[in-house]
C-alpha cells in the first residue's frame, strides 16, 4: 500500500512537470491554432540562461530563476516576431513547420552560445532532501514544481476570467475575425501568448534540467512527453493540460510500479487512443458544431 | 490545370492525359535519361543521397495522398515505415523469401497496420487524429521490442542481406541500389500521380474541404478516410522495406518520432497537396541536411581558430534558418514557386 | 493507356542501357607510394550523442599532431578525416560511402556511435576496412572487420561479478539489481549469458529493472528494487542515467552502493553536488584523467593544452580518441613493415591487429585481441573518493560472456 502510494505520487509530481510544459502548448494552440513544436528546444534555451547566470555570473538561485523566465519571455516575443507574425493568413501547416525551424534554430543557438555537451547546475535549484509523509519519500524538487505549477495555472485561470487581456485573449481563442473587429488587437494577443509559452517552457526546462542535467538533447526529449498530456486533456482547455499532464504521470508510474517498467512509456499512448476512441476533443477539449 | 496557350484539347483521351505537350515528353524523358545516367557521372556522396531521396520520395508521397489530399495529419509514418522494414526484413532472412516477393507484402502488412491506427479517424480530427497517429509512434517500435525479440530482433539491431533479384544476381553497391530504389520511386509517383485524378481522389479531396459535405455528397467518408490510411501505410511500407536494403540494418532507432515529423516537414517544404511538391520537399530537405552536416567538420578544419563546437551549431542553425526563410517566402511550398514558374515560361512575353 | 505503356518502354529501356553502364565503372587505382596515411571518422559533432561523441573530434587532431611531430608511419604523415552523422544512420551512411570512395582511400576508420557500427558493420565487412568502434554491445559480432575499444557490457557486468564476490564481505551471498536503460546500450546486460554468470558467481541477481532515457524519475523502479533486498545496483547508463538513479537513491533515503560501467564517468560531470557519487564504483578499461603519473595522461595534457582545447572535454572519450589514432599507427606501421606499401590491404591490417597482445599505446589502455574475442578484455575497477576517479583494484581480466549465438 505504501508503494502504491509512493507509486501514485510519483506519478502526479513529474506529471506536474509534463503539466507545465503541456500548459505551454495549449496556450499557443488556443489563440492561434499552431501546434508548437520548439517547446523542447524553448525549454533548453530557458533552462541554458538561468544556467549562464548562476554559472558565469554567480548570481543567486532565485533571482537567476526570474531573470531566466524574464529572458525567455523576451524570447517567446522575439520568435513570435520573426518567423509566426509573418505567417498570419498564411496555412495553418507553414506555421507549424515555423516552429519546426525554430527549434532547429534554437538547437544551433544554444551550441553556438552555450555548450554542445550536457551540464548540470553548480547549485541546485530546488532542494535536494526529501520530504517525508506517512513513509512516502516527497521529492522537494519535484513538490516545488508541482507547486509551481499548480500556482501558473491559478494565475492563468484568474487572468482569462478576470483581466481585460485575458478576455481579449479568449477573445481571439474563439475567433480571430470576429475578436479583430471588436476591437482587440490580435497581434498583441498573440505576441503575449507566445511570451508566455515562452516563460512555461522555461520553468519547464529548469524543472528538468534540475532533475537530470541540462543538455540539448536530454531536456528536449522531456518536452516530448508533453504531446500525449497535451491531447488527454483536450488541445485547448487549461484545466485539461494540467490533468492531462497528472494523468500522463500516474499511468506511467502505476504501470511501471505494479506491472513492468517495461510498459511504463507506451501505457499512456494506449490509454490516450482509447480515450479518444471515446472523447474524440480529449477530455475536456471544446466540443465544436460543424456546419457546411 | 491550366494549358499552355496556343494547346487545345481536342479528344477526351488529351483532356485526361498528364503529359500533355512535346516539349513536356521531351522534358520527362530527357529528366528519367538525367536521372538514370547519374550514377554515370556524379560522385558516390550523390549517388547515396539520391537512395535517401528516392526512399524519401516514396515516403512523402505515401504521406501527401493522406495528409496533403484527404486532409488527415499523420504523426506516424515513421512506425508504418517500420512496419514494412521489419516484415520485409523477417520475410527475406527468416523466411529466405527473395527481394522483389517479399517487397509488395511488406507494404500490404505496413498498411493493415495503417488502417488499425487509423481507425480513430472515423470520429477524430485534426490534430487530434495527429495524436492518434502518434500514439503508433510508440506502440509499435514497443511491438518490435518486446513482443517477439527472438524473430524481430527486439531492441537489437536486424541485419539484413542486401537484395537478391534471383540468378545469383546481389545488389549492394549504392549504385547497383540507385537502379532498385529509383525506378521503384517512378513508379509510385507515376501511380500516386494518378490516384489522385481518379473517383477515389476526389472522394479524398471533398473529404479534405469538407467532410460534412462530401457525406452528404454520398461519399463513405469512413470508408475512404481508411483507403487514405491503407495507401499511405503501403507506400510507407515499401519505403520501408527499401530502407531495409538500403541500410542493411534496421533497428527501431531508425522509426523516430523526429523523423515521422520530418516527413510531414517535407510535405510542407515541398507543398501540401501536389505529388510535385512532394519530391521538392523531400529533394530539399534531404540535400539541405546532408550539405550542413558536410559543413562543421570543414569550418572546424579550415578556421580551427571557430572551434569545434562553434562549428558544430552551424548545421542546426542554418538547416532551421533556410527552412524558416523559405516557409516565410513561401509559405505555400516550394511547388506553388514551380507553378509560378511554370506561368511564367508560359505565358513569355506577356504577364497574364 | 497508351501513354502508360510509352511511360514503361521508356522506364525499361533507361534501366537496360544504363545500369550497365554505371556498373561498368572502374574504382579508382590504387596509390602504390603514398603521401599520406588517411584515416577515416565517422563522429557527433552535433546530435543526440555529441556530448559524449564530441570531445573525441578534439583527441583525434591532437593525436594526429602528435603522430606527425614523431615521425608518422614510416615517414608518412597521417590525417585523419572526419565526418559528422548528427545522429542519424542515413547521413552516417553517406559519410561512410565518401570515405571508402576517397581517393587515397582511408585504410582504417573509426566509429564513435554504437548505431552507425550496427549499421555499417556488414558493409565495413564487405569493404575490409579494419574498424575500431566504441561499440560495447554485441553488434561487432559476427566477427568481421569492426573491432571494439571497450569490454563488452556484458563482459563489464561480469568483471562487476568477480570483483564483488572478491570484496564481499558479508555471510549471503550479494544481492545485485539490474537498473539500466531500456535501449540497445542498457539491455546489452540482460542476455542469458549474463545471468549464467552471475549465478555461477553465487551473485544473487534479484531485479532487472529498466527505465527511458527521458525519464525524470525512477524512485518507482528504485521501491520495486528496494522490495527486493538489493545490496548493489548496477546501472548500464550514461548521459543523465546515472544522475537520475543517484538523485533517486538520496530521494528514497535508499542507502545502497551503486556501480556503473564505461558509461558511468562520462556522466558524472554532470552532477553538481559531488558527494551524490562519493563510493559509487565505476568499471571501464581506459585510464582516468585523476591518475597524473601516467604517461598516456601526460602526453594527452600535453597535446590539449597546446591546443587550447576547453576544460569540458576533459572526459574518458578523450582518451579513446588519442589511443585510437595510436593504435591505428601502431598496426598499420606493421603491417607495412610486414607486406609493403604497395600490398597494404584492409587483411593485412587486420592480420596485425588480431596479433596485438597486451598492446598499451603510453599506458591509456590494453588491448588484446584473439581470434574468438574482438573487444578487449582487461579492465580495472575504479571508485569516486573525494571526487576524484580512482582505481581500486588491480587490471582484472573479464570473463567472455559473448552471446551464444556469435560463438
Amino acid at each position: 500500500m505504501v508503494n502504491f502510494v509512493q507509486f501514485l505520487t510519483n506519478g502526479i509530481l513529474v506529471g506536474g512537470v509534463y503539466a507545465v510544459v503541456a500548459l505551454g502548448i495549449v496556450l499557443i494552440y488556443k489563440a492561434t491554432r499552431v501546434f508548437n513544436f520548439a517547446v523542447g528546444e524553448m525549454m533548453v534555451v530557458g533552462g541554458f540562461l538561468c544556467w549562464s547566470l548562476l554559472a558565469w555570473a554567480g548570481v543567486p538561485v532565485w533571482p537567476s530563476f526570474l531573470v531566466a523566465l524574464l529572458g525567455s519571455f523576451v524570447l517567446g516575443l522575439i520568435i513570435e516576431r520573426l518567423s509566426l507574425r509573418p505567417l498570419i493568413g498564411q496555412p495553418l501547416l507553414a506555421a507549424i513547420m515555423a516552429t519546426l525551424a525554430v527549434s532547429s534554430i534554437l538547437r544551433g543557438v544554444v551550441i553556438l552560445g552555450w555548450s554542445a555537451y550536457t551540464v548540470s547546475f553548480p547549485t541546485p535549484i530546488f532542494p535536494e532532501a526529501p520530504l517525508w509523509v506517512a513513509g512516502v519519500s516527497l521529492s522537494q524538487g519535484l513538490l516545488l514544481s508541482f507547486v509551481l505549477a499548480m500556482v501558473a495555472f491559478a494565475l492563468f485561470v484568474f487572468f482569462f476570467q478576470r483581466t481585460k487581456t485575458g478576455l481579449a485573449m479568449r477573445a481571439t481563442a474563439e475567433d480571430h475575425q470576429v475578436a479583430r473587429a471588436t476591437g482587440v488587437r490580435v497581434t498583441r494577443v498573440f505576441a503575449l501568448t507566445w511570451a508566455i509559452a515562452g516563460v512555461l517552457a522555461a520553468i519547464g526546462g529548469i524543472m528538468v534540467s534540475d532533475r537530470m542535467a541540462l543538455g540539448v538533447t536530454e531536456t528536449a526529449a522531456v518536452g516530448l512527453k508533453a504531446f500525449p498530456a497535451v491531447l488527454f486533456g483536450g488541445l485547448d482547455s487549461i484545466p485539461g493540460a494540467i490533468v492531462g499532464g497528472i494523468a500522463v504521470g500516474v499511468l506511467e508510474n502505476l504501470a511501471s510500479g505494479l506491472i513492468d517498467p517495461k510498459i511504463g512509456e507506451v501505457t499512456p499512448y494506449v490509454i490516450l487512443l482509447l480515450v479518444l476512441l471515446f472523447k474524440t476533443e480529449g477530455l475536456f477539449g471544446l466540443k465544436r458544431i460543424e456546419r457546411i | 490545370m491550366s494549358l499552355p496557350c496556343g494547346t487545345f484539347n481536342e479528344t477526351y483521351a488529351q483532356d485526361m492525359a498528364i503529359v500533355r505537350t512535346r516539349t513536356q515528353w521531351i522534358i520527362l524523358v530527357g529528366g528519367l535519361v538525367l536521372l538514370f545516367a547519374l550514377p554515370t557521372f556524379a560522385g558516390p556522396r550523390v549517388i547515396t543521397l539520391g537512395n535517401l531521396i528516392g526512399i524519401s520520395v516514396i515516403s512523402v508521397l505515401g504521406l501527401n495522398i493522406l495528409t496533403g489530399y484527404c486532409g488527415q495529419i499523420s504523426l506516424g509514418q515513421a512506425a508504418f515505415m517500420a512496419v514494412g522494414a521489419y516484415t520485409q526484413a523477417m520475410l527475406t532472412v527468416h523466411l529466405k523469401w527473395p527481394f522483389w516477393a517479399a517487397l509488395p507484402v511488406s507494404g500490404v502488412v505496413a498498411a493493415i497496420v495503417g488502417l488499425v491506427f487509423g481507425t480513430p479517424s472515423l470520429r477524430v480530427k485534426g490534430f487530434y487524429l495527429a495524436m492518434a497517429t502518434l500514439a503508433a509512434q510508440f506502440v509499435v517500435p514497443w511491438m518490435i521490442v518486446n513482443v517477439k525479440p527472438d524473430i524481430t530482433g527486439g531492441i537489437h539491431s536486424f541485419r539484413v542481406p542486401a537484395p537478391a533479384l534471383g540468378g545469383g544476381l546481389v545488389l549492394n553497391t549504392q549504385t547497383e541500389m540507385f537502379y532498385v530504389i529509383i525506378p521503384i520511386a517512378v513508379i509510385m509517383t507515376f501511380f500516386a500521380k494518378n490516384i489522385v485524378r481518379t473517383r477515389v481522389g476526389r472522394a479524398f479531396v471533398a473529404i479534405r474541404d469538407n467532410d460534412l459535405a462530401a457525406e452528404v455528397m454520398g461519399v463513405n467518408v469512413f470508408r475512404y478516410k481508411l483507403l487514405a490510411f491503407a495507401i499511405c501505410s503501403f507506400y510507407a511500407g515499401i519505403a520501408g522495406a527499401l530502407w531495409a536494403h538500403w541500410m542493411r540494418n534496421i533497428a527501431p532507432t531508425h522509426f523516430h518520432l523526429v523523423d515521422s515529423i520530418w516527413y510531414l516537414g517535407m510535405l510542407i517544404v515541398g507543398g501540401i497537396g501536389s505529388t510535385t511538391g512532394a519530391v521538392f520537399g523531400a529533394v530539399f530537405i534531404r540535400t539541405l541536411d546532408l550539405s550542413v552536416s558536410l559543413l562543421s567538420p570543414w569550418v572546424s578544419s579550415t578556421f580551427p581558430a571557430i572551434g569545434g563546437q562553434a562549428s558544430a551549431a552551424l548545421s542546426p542553425l542554418l538547416f532551421g534558418l533556410a527552412i524558416l526563410l523559405f516557409i516565410l517566402f513561401e509559405p505555400r511550398g516550394l511547388y506553388h514557386r514551380w507553378e509560378i514558374f511554370k506561368a511564367a515560361y508560359r505565358l513569355h512575353p506577356y504577364s497574364h | 493507356m497508351k501513354h502508360l505503356a510509352k511511360f514503361a518502354l521508356v522506364l525499361v529501356v533507361l534501366l537496360l542501357t544504363l545500369a550497365p553502364l554505371a556498373a561498368c565503372k572502374q574504382a579508382a587505382p590504387t596509390v602504390q607510394k603514398p603521401t599520406v596515411v588517411r584515416i577515416g571518422v565517422i563522429t557527433d559533432a552535433t546530435g543526440p550523442y555529441a556530448a559524449i561523441a564530441g570531445p573525441t573530434l578534439d583527441a583525434y587532431l591532437d593525436a594526429q599532431a602528435y603522430v606527425n611531430d614523431t615521425g608518422g608511419i614510416d615517414g608518412v604523415p597521417i590525417e585523419v578525416v572526419v565526418r559528422d552523422g548528427a545522429g542519424k544512420v542515413d547521413l552516417a551512411t553517406s559519410m561512410y560511402t565518401e570515405l571508402v570512395n576517397m581517393s587515397p582511400r582511408p585504410v582504417m576508420l573509426n566509429l564513435i556511435v554504437s548505431a552507425y557500427a550496427e549499421a555499417l558493420h556488414d558493409r565495413i565487412a564487405e569493404d575490409e576496412i579494419p574498424t575500431l568502434s566504441v561499440t560495447a554491445t554485441s553488434a561487432i559480432y559476427p566477427r568481421a572487420y569492426t573491432f571494439g575499444m571497450y569490454l563488452t557490457y556484458a563482459d563489464f557486468a561480469g568483471l562487476f561479478a568477480d570483483w564483488l564476490m572478491k570484496t564481499w564481505k558479508g555471510s549471503a551471498p550479494p544481492k545485485v539489481a539490474f537498473l539500466t536503460w531500456d535501449s540497445t546500450y542498457g539491455r546489452a546486460i540482460l542476455t542469458q549469458e549474463v545471468r549464467d554468470y552471475f549465478k555461477s558467481k553465487g551473485v544473487n541477481l534479484v531485479a532487472e529493472e529498466v527505465f527511458k532515457m527521458a525519464d525524470l524519475d525512477v524512485t518507482t523502479q528504485l521501491v520495486r528494487i528496494r522490495d527486493k533486498g538489493a545490496d548493489w545496483i548496477y546501472s548500464n547508463s550514461t548521459a543523465t542515467g546515472p544522475v537520475v538513479v543517484l538523485k533517486g537513491l538520496k530521494q528514497l533515503g535508499y542507502n545502497v552502493p551503486f556501480a556503473g560501467a564505461i558509461g558511468f564517468d562520462w556522466s558524472c560531470m554532470y552532477i553538481s553536488t559531488k558527494e551524490l557519487v562519493e563510493g559509487s564504483v565505476a568499471i571501464f578499461n581506459f585510464v582516468s584523467w585523476d591518475e597524473t603519473d601516467n604517461p598516456g595522461i601526460q602526453k594527452m595534457t600535453e597535446y590539449f593544452d597546446k591546443a587550447s582545447r576547453p576544460a569540458k572535454d576533459r572526459t574518458v572519450l578523450y582518451p579513446l580518441g588519442f589511443q585510437n589514432v595510436l593504435i591505428c599507427k601502431e598496426v598499420i606501421g606493421r603491417a607495412v613493415k610486414e607486406v609493403g606499401w604497395d600490398k597494404l590491404s584492409g587483411e593485412a591490417i587486420k592480420a596485425q591487429l588480431l596479433k596485438l597482445k597486451n598492446f598499451s599505446a603510453l599506458g591509456i589502455s590494453t588491448i588484446t585481441y584473439t581470434a574468438d574475442r574482438y573487444s578487449p578484455s582487461l579492465a580495472r575497477v575504479y571508485q569516486f573518493k573525494d571526487g576524484k576517479l580512482l582505481p581500486v583494484s588491480d587490471w582484472m581480466e573479464a570473463p567472455n560472456l559473448l552471446e551464444a549465438k556469435y560463438k
